[in-house]
């Protein structure tokens, strides 16, 4: 028995909206694996549970661009859990990779909280790094997960998500 | 130093058919031993160990330096030792604010902090560094996660690399900062991570 599957890859061959995974039980947490770059100058990553639009979500993200202080950023009663993504205006050649750990996906006691870790650059002069968490405030099981950027996907990214079940 | 190859026949395939297995694949394991070395030389070759059927490759790195004042080791892609790489880094150290550095057209991808020899015995540090979409035409990029307490006078970190190549990772070579040899006892375990090889 495997102990971490992969449940789906999407590779994008166009320019989407968005990415959907609905097909996620049967383990234990959830990862998710990405490279990313917007289709605009707005690099948001965003994600939601089980269709819920409402304003369900917190997250708080610590990030450092330039040589700037390390920054906080954050939101209480947001309608999705968001991370600062990789933009158009970056070279062509340039995506952002990250990790979205989403922990014990499947109990219906608990809120759901992810763990996320991303680095890129934003655009051809400032790179970023970011280590954030979000809470989604519902203890539904989590069936459906929605992966979006504020201007959409752009052509070339992709999208693992890996099941990682208990002993 | 004792060096264990993954050279297996790939175990998604069974009997000829393509299958979807265990998602992290063990590829390489480097354990100094027998006196500290000056280098880590991972490459990809055959079977398991052929880089090029992965999406990511994860690099556990766990060691010290030992036998010189330098607490960062390089690494470097595909032997380009030019300044190619970018960097964008937080860190921590005691109970100062966490602090932010950047800097571009640097000559190694920053994946490692650890203690120099001075520091008290048996202290070790540890890193995880993921290199994202290793085949791709993209950039590449990878993202580092650092603890180096260092006895109580080291640092936590998180860095973002981008290495302006759009080749796929074939090589990796590790070094210290200043030329001095990675401690006996280190090791650097590097997995190899698999897509989805089966369309649902």
């Amino acid at each position: 028995m495997a102990i971490m599957e992969a449940i789906e890859t999407v590779y994008l061959e166009a320019d989407v909206a968005s990415v959907t995974f609905d097909s996620i039980s049967g383990y234990e947490h959830l990862q998710l694996r990405f490279s990313e770059k917007a289709d605009g100058p707005n690099g948001a990553v965003y994600m939601q549970f089980n269709d819920d639009t409402g304003s369900n979500y917190s997250y708080k993200q610590m990030f450092g661009t330039a040589a700037a202080a390390q920054a906080l950023y954050g939101s209480v009663s947001a309608t999705k859990i968001a991370l600062i993504g990789t933009t158009n205006a970056s070279a062509s050649t340039i995506y952002g990779g990250g990790i979205v750990d989403i922990w014990d996906y499947a109990n219906s006691n608990k809120n759901t909280s992810v763990h996320c870790s991303y680095g890129s650059r934003m655009d051809t002069a400032a790179p970023f790094v970011v280590s954030g968490n979000g809470v989604w405030d519902s203890t539904a099981a989590v069936t459906k997960i929605k992966f979006y950027e504020f201007n959409g996907w752009q052509r070339g990214c992709s999208f693992t998500l890996f099941g990682i079940k208990s002993s | 130093m004792t060096i264990t190859i993954n050279t297996d026949a790939p175990a998604y395939m069974v009997d000829g058919v393509l299958t979807d297995g265990e998602a992290w694949v063990a590829l390489q394991t480097n354990v100094v031993s027998g006196g500290s070395t000056a280098a880590i030389t991972m490459q990809s070759t055959t079977g398991a160990n052929d880089w090029s059927q992965y999406m990511d490759l994860v690099l556990i790195s766990y060691g010290r330096n030992g036998d010189g004042s330098a607490s960062v080791m390089k690494m470097n892609l595909n032997n380009d030792t030019g300044a190619n790489y970018v960097k964008q880094q937080l860190y921590g150290q005691g109970s100062d604010p966490v602090l932010a550095a950047t800097s571009v057209s640097n000559t190694y991808l920053d994946f490692f902090w650890y203690p120099p020899s001075a520091t008290a015995a048996n202290v070790i540090a540890c890193s995880v560094t993921t290199l994202s979409d290793i085949n791709s035409g993209k950039y590449k990029s990878a993202q580092v996660q650092i603890a180096n307490s260092m006895n109580a006078t080291g640092y936590v970190a998180i860095v973002a690399n981008v290495w302006e190549n759009q080749a796929a990772i074939t090589e990796i070579d590790l070094v210290d900062f200043s030329g001095s040899n990675i401690a006996a006892g280190s090791r650097f375990d590097l997995f190899g991570v698999l897509p989805r090889m089966v369309t649902a």
